[in-house]
C-alpha cells in the first residue's frame, strides 16, 4: 500500500473516513494514480518483441508481459477497486462463496469499466457526471448537494461495492480476467491438437 | 576626526562562537552509517562494539548502544515541539500531489541483466507430464500463465513475466497470485474459426458423445462462456446454412419458374444486375 496517506493524519485534515472524500477511496485513487504513472506507455513497450540482453550474457528476443500480482487480499481489493470478500475471478456473490458447486460468469475488465462509468455518471441522471474527477485529473472536485456519502454508497452497492474510480489498468495490455485465458488455452490446445495431425498426416 | 571608531573585522574572518560538537567524529560516523543502511539495532550494535575497540580511538565512542546514541541524536538535532506541529492544511481541492517514478522499461532491463540471476533464469515455457500422463506444475515455467506467455511470444522468444505486487512480505510461495492477463486482439471471425476447428478436431479425435460429455470446457471456461462459444458456433453454422438455402432456392425458383411474381416482389431473370435480385433476396430472407 502507499505509504505517503495516513488516516489519522487524513481525518485531523478534516477527511472524513467513508464517502467520495473517505480515507479508503482516497488511498485507493493514489494507488490507482502511481500505477497509471508506472504503467503509462505500457502497451506501446509491450507491442512487439525486444531484444534484451538476459543475465548470463546473451542478447535474446525478449515479450514482456504482466503475469500476476503478489497480495493477499486487502491488496486484491485496492488492485481491483473492488469491495472486500468478493471474488476477483468471477461474479459469484459473497453468499455463495462457499458453494463450490455452482459456476458462475467471469470477470471482464471492459465491462467492469462499463458499469462503473454508468454508476458514476448518474445512469443519465440529475446527478450525472457527479464522479467525474476520478477519472480526469484536470477536473477540479465540486461538492454538490446529489453527490453526499449516502449516495456515493448507493451507488457502490450497484456495482457490488466497487470504488467508482479509475481503474489504473483498465486498457491496459495483459490485463484482463480468465475468459481470455481460456481462449488463449484453446488456442493452444488447437495448436497442439493441429500438430498432432500434421504428424500423423505425414 | 573620531579616532575612537572600530571597524569590525569582515564576517568571514570572525570566530564564531560555537558549542562544542555534541558527538565526536566517530560516534557520527557509526550513526551515518546506521542511518544510511538498512540494518537493524543489532547489527549496529555490533558495529559500535567493532568501533570501541582499544586498538583504536575507542575512548571517542562514549555509547555502547545504537538506540541510545540514536535518541541522543534525535534530542540533539530535531527542534523542540517538532513531532507536535501540524503541517497538516484544509482540503480545499486544488491539493496536488508530485509523484516520483522510475520508468518500468529501464528497471526491466536492469534486473533482467542483473548477473546475480544468471542461471536461475527461465527462458522458455516447458509442458511437463507425470507418469500417468497428467500435467505436472514442478517449476513456474511449467505452468500455464507461463505457457500462454510463450504462446504470444511465439517460437524462439523468451518470456519476460513482470510480477506485481503491493507488499514486499507478501512475495513468497504460499500465498496465492491474482492473475492479470491481457485483452484479447484476435478478431472475432479469427475466433470463432478457431474455435470450430477446434471442436472438429475434437469430436475427430474423441468421437461426439465423448467431446460433448466431457468437462474439459467447463473446467476451462465456465458454463456461461461454454454456452456463448456454443451459441455463436450454431449461430455461425445456421447462419451460414440459411444463406446457401435461400441463394439456391432464389437461383431455382428465377430459373425454373418463368413467372416468379407471385413468389418474389420483382419480376427479373437470374441474370440481371445485382440490384434488381436485392427487394426479392430480402423477401427471401424475410421468408426463411
Amino acid at each position: 500500500m502507499i505509504p505517503v496517506f495516513r488516516d489519522k493524519v487524513a481525518q485531523r485534515a478534516g477527511r472524513p473516513q467513508q464517502g467520495p472524500d473517505g480515507c479508503s477511496r482516497r488511498k485507493i485513487h493514489l494507488l490507482h494514480q502511481c500505477y497509471a504513472k508506472l504503467l503509462d506507455g505500457w502497451n506501446s513497450l509491450t507491442e512487439r518483441v525486444k531484444i534484451l540482453q538476459w543475465a548470463d550474457g546473451v542478447w535474446r528476443r525478449s515479450y514482456i508481459f504482466l503475469a500476476a500480482l503478489l497480495g493477499d487480499q486487502p491488496e486484491a481489493d485496492a488492485f481491483c477497486c473492488d469491495g472486500s470478500q468478493t471474488c476477483k475471478i468471477c461474479k459469484c456473490p459473497k453468499r455463495s462463496l462457499c458453494d463450490t458447486t455452482r459456476r458462475y460468469p467471469l470477470r471482464n475488465a471492459s465491462q467492469e469499466q462499463q458499469a462503473v462509468y454508468q454508476v458514476a455518471d448518474g445512469n443519465g441522471s440529475i446527478a450525472s457526471k457527479l464522479f467525474e474527477r476520478d477519472r480526469r485529473a484536470d477536473v477540479v472536485w465540486k461538492k454538490q448537494r446529489a453527490c453526499t456519502i449516502y449516495r456515493y454508497e448507493l451507488s457502490r452497492k450497484t456495482v457490488g461495492g466497487k470504488h467508482l474510480l479509475q481503474n489504473a489498468f483498465w486498457g491496459k495490455r495483459h490485463f484482463d480476467n480468465q475468459l481470455q485465458v481460456c481462449m488463449d488455452m484453446y488456442l493452444y490446445v488447437l495448436q497442439r491438437y493441429w500438430s498432432v495431425f500434421v504428424c500423423i498426416d505425414a | 576626526m573620531d579616532t575612537d571608531s572600530r571597524v569590525e573585522p569582515p564576517r568571514h574572518s570572525r570566530k564564531r562562537e560555537r558549542a562544542p560538537p555534541a558527538f565526536t567524529r566517530e560516534e557520527s560516523e557509526a550513526f551515518s552509517s546506521y542511518t544510511e543502511s538498512r540494518v537493524g539495532e543489532k547489527h549496529a550494535d555490533r558495529m559500535l562494539e567493532w568501533a570501541s575497540n582499544p586498538k583504536y580511538r575507542s575512548k571517542n565512542l562514549r555509547y555502547g548502544s545504537i538506540h541510545t546514541l540514536a535518541e541522543h541524536a534525535i534530542d540533539e538535532f530535531i527542534p523542540d515541539g517538532v513531532m507536535k506541529e501540524d503541517f497538516t492544511e484544509a482540503l480545499d481541492g486544488s491539493q496536488r500531489l508530485i509523484f516520483f517514478w522510475r520508468c518500468l522499461y529501464d528497471a526491466i532491463k536492469e534486473l533482467l541483466r542483473n548477473a546475480r540471476f544468471a542461471g536461475k533464469q527461465y527462458t522458455h515455457a516447458e509442458i511437463k507430464y507425470n507418469s500417468t500422463g497428467a500435467r505436472a506444475y514442478s517449476a513456474f515455467n511449467t505452468g500455464e500463465v507461463y505457457e500462454v506467455g510463450q504462446m504470444h511470444a511465439g517460437e524462439g522468444v523468451s518470456p519476460v513475466p513482470i510480477f506485481l505486487s503491493s507488499d514486499a512480505t507478501l512475495v513468497s510461495k504460499k500465498l496465492g497470485g491474482h492473475p492479470i492477463m491481457r485483452e484479447s486482439p484476435i478478431p472475432f471471425v479469427w475466433e470463432l474459426a478457431c474455435i470450430g476447428m477446434y471442436v472438429q478436431v475434437l469430436v475427430c479425435i474423441h468421437g461426439i458423445g465423448r467431446f460433448f460429455l466431457s468437462t474439459k470446457m467447463y473446467v476451462l471456461a465456465g458454463i456461461s462462456t461454454y454456452l456463448d462459444v456454443y451459441a455463436r458456433i450454431a449461430i455461425l453454422v445456421v447462419g451460414i446454412a440459411l444463406y446457401w438455402y435461400v441463394i439456391c432456392t432464389y437461383l431455382l425458383v428465377s430459373v425454373c419458374i418463368d413467372d416468379n411474381r407471385s413468389f418474389f416482389p420483382v419480376q427479373c431473370r437470374w441474370d440481371a444486375p445485382m440490384t434488381r435480385h436485392v427487394p426479392n433476396l430480402a423477401a427471401g430472407w424475410w421468408w426463411a
